[in-house]
């Protein structure tokens, strides 16, 4: 509970007491099998022995158990938060990281080899070769049409999205638009329906046919599930009825950019809207300078 | 400690977690100064604002929380009532203000004390010696918080996105009224004391799915003191003293079904002293059963009945029943016996 507890492993990157990437190497292994299954049938959920760790369960808890899993020394770590490095729960998590393995971190999206993210897709274009570890909330994209995973493995086994489609459509039928907001399910390679996790529909487009490795990890559901590169990825929506990304008024009140995720800033004296991305923001104010 | 937002400029992580560290002695001294957290549990379940007695009650019950409830309880049963007040929390003495809803609020966001991000790791040395070096976040010398924040939900109120509070809370004091206790005050108020543990528990479930879908967003979270008037006899207003408490403000988004009005609804929680998730659980519970209220679904699930609520949230009623088992009960078990014998016959 307290603060000098984090003395266990030192600042100097070496550890006292923990394994390297702190997991032991049996969990990893586990993980990481788990992981083959899951980038071998895209988008369906693996159960692991999800273990207890140094966060809360439900702050990124199962993120860490994939980055921790599968990070080589030789890697290149970015953990965001809301699209930000420095957002607090971003900062403690890469701190852990970085103090367990000793690996370098950086805020470039286009240099990290592996990034944690929680609710966002960092605006640069991803290349190959990158993995991108999801914090998942809620595993299960049929938890809005029954709760209890007892029935929804059944309708995943027998791909019976029947319930989920009514859904949507009571929706369209109801309001004239979907209620989705975050967490829009999405079809992967015309199979499972997966929950993107609660990133926001503006990003989805950019996990459709990405070149990177998206890993998504659930601690507290004890669930991970994966996309491998260059898979299929589509929002559902009815072909006359089509998807509806998040819309801005107007560019980024700091660096002028139309074409990223906004949010919200009511720090001055007039409200204005400015990138979730900070890094991106930042690197293109330097560029224009 | 002043942050102008939830960002871990310069250690605030650390920062925060000291200055939380700084609030106990960790090496010796009264176990209720090492563990203010657990005195505060008592205190808001208990219902009673009385670190002393708390910690005293404790003691008494060898560390149940539930006996220690029911020691300061039936203790301040037979206590004259003085005097019934309304705080207003608006006027809360703020030493913390988050707003997970927004990145950069009107106001800022201020970290104050938390352990919120500090990583789980035990320390199986002696410990408390070795705690992290001091820091300023930004080189600034800590700054004083302003004496006010404009509400965080300011503007979805300005534009219209919340729906008008209904039925409005109307303040009940449950220890000495009898009456309904699914009214929205009176709810607030058994919340207020309600079982930790299944407070969260309930509330948990609503975020789990046990309910028509919720999406909600703590738009504002703040703790400090709250300052206690009361009526002089002369005339006007006097400050008698003030209690620790955390508030929260919560917004639900009803993401499927229903009303076409595409409004949030308005959660609000507190609790005595810092148990922050206590008032977190509470502003949940708050919303989703003023939203099933709004627009009953078919089925009420656990979490939006106010009535199921009333009954198990607390914790003197729950432990006392459940507890009660070990009493003899061979009188209605031979009955119960009967029954059976005569039914194999």
């Amino acid at each position: 509970m307290r603060p000098g507890l984090a003395r266990l492993l030192r600042r100097d990157g070496t550890e006292v007491g923990y394994g390297w990437a702190y997991l032991d190497e049996t969990a990893k292994r586990e993980v990481r099998r788990a992981l083959l299954k899951a980038v071998a049938v895209p988008g369906h959920q693996v159960p692991f022995a999800s273990r207890e760790m140094p966060v809360a369960r439900g702050w990124g808890s199962g993120g860490l158990q994939v980055t921790l899993s599968v990070i080589t020394p030789d890697d290149v770590l970015k953990v965001i938060d809301q699209g930000a490095d420095d957002s607090m729960n971003a900062a403690a998590l890469r701190d852990l990281v970085s103090r367990t393995t000793g690996v370098r971190a950086t805020t470039d999206a286009r240099e990290a080899t592996l990034i944690q993210t929680r609710h966002r897709v960092p605006e640069d274009d991803l290349h190959e070769g990158q993995v991108l570890v999801f914090q998942v909330p809620i595993a299960d994209p049929l938890r809005v049409v029954d709760s209890r995973p007892s029935v929804t493995r059944r309708l995943h086994a027998d791909r019976d999205y029947a319930a989920v489609w009514l859904y949507l459509y009571e929706d369209h039928a109801r309001t004239g638009q979907s209620s989705f907001t975050h967490s829009h399910p999405v079809e992967v390679e015309r199979g499972y329906v997966m929950s993107p996790t609660p990133i926001p529909r503006f990003d989805l487009p950019r996990l459709d046919r990405a070149p990177f490795l998206a890993l998504f990890g659930a601690g507290r559901e004890a669930t991970v599930y994966a996309v491998p590169p260059y898979t299929r990825v589509e929002p559902l929506a009815f072909a006359d009825r089509p998807f509806e990304p998040e819309r801005f008024d107007g560019p980024c009140a700091l660096c002028g950019a139309a074409d990223t995720y906004l949010v919200e800033d009511d720090s001055a004296e007039e409200p204005r809207w400015v990138c979730s991305d900070t890094d991106h923001c930042r690197r293109r104010r330097e560029a224009a300078r | 400690m002043g942050y102008t937002t939830v960002r871990d400029r310069d250690g605030a992580v650390a920062a925060a977690a000291r200055l939380a560290a700084s609030r106990h002695d960790a090496g010796g001294g009264d176990w209720g100064e090492r563990l203010p957290l657990l005195v505060d549990q008592v205190m808001a379940e208990a219902g009673v604002y009385e670190p002393r007695v708390a910690a005293l009650a404790m003691d008494q019950a060898a560390g149940d929380v539930a006996r220690a409830c029911s020691l300061i309880r039936a203790w301040s049963a037979v206590l004259p009532r003085l005097g019934c007040v309304t705080a207003d929390a608006a006027e809360l003495r703020v030493e913390r203000r988050i707003t997970p809803g927004f990145a950069e609020p009107a106001g800022g966001q201020y970290l104050g004390a938390s352990l919120d991000y500090a990583q789980r790791l035990l320390d199986l040395g002696s410990g408390g010696e070795d705690a992290p070096p001091e820091v300023e976040p930004d080189g600034e010398a800590p700054r004083d918080l302003p004496a006010a924040f404009p509400p965080a939900r300011r503007g979805l109120d300005r534009e219209g996105l919340l729906a008008p509070p209904e039925p409005r809370a109307e303040p009940v004091d449950l220890v000495r009224e009898q009456g309904d206790r699914t009214r929205r005050g009176a709810l607030l108020a058994l919340l207020a004391r309600a079982d930790t543990g299944a407070a969260t528990a309930l509330a948990y479930s609503a975020v789990r799915g046990f309910a028509a879908l919720q999406d909600p967003t703590v738009v504002e979270l703040r703790s400090g003191h709250l300052p206690v008037t009361v009526p002089h006899p002369d005339g006007g207003q006097v400050e008698v003293g003030e209690v620790p408490a955390t508030v929260v403000e919560l917004v639900l988004y009803r993401m499927h079904g229903g009303v076409p009005d595409a409004r949030l609804t308005l959660g609000v929680g507190a609790t005595p002293g810092r148990l922050e998730r206590r008032a977190i659980a509470a502003a949940l519970l708050d919303a989703t059963t003023t939203r099933a209220a709004a627009d009953p679904p078919a089925r009420l699930a656990p979490c939006e009945d106010a009535e199921f609520l009333s009954i198990v949230l607390d914790a003197q009623e729950a432990v006392g029943f459940v507890e009660h088992l070990k009493l003899p009960h061979h009188v209605t078990f031979t009955s119960d016996l009967d029954r059976i014998r005569s039914a194999r016959r």
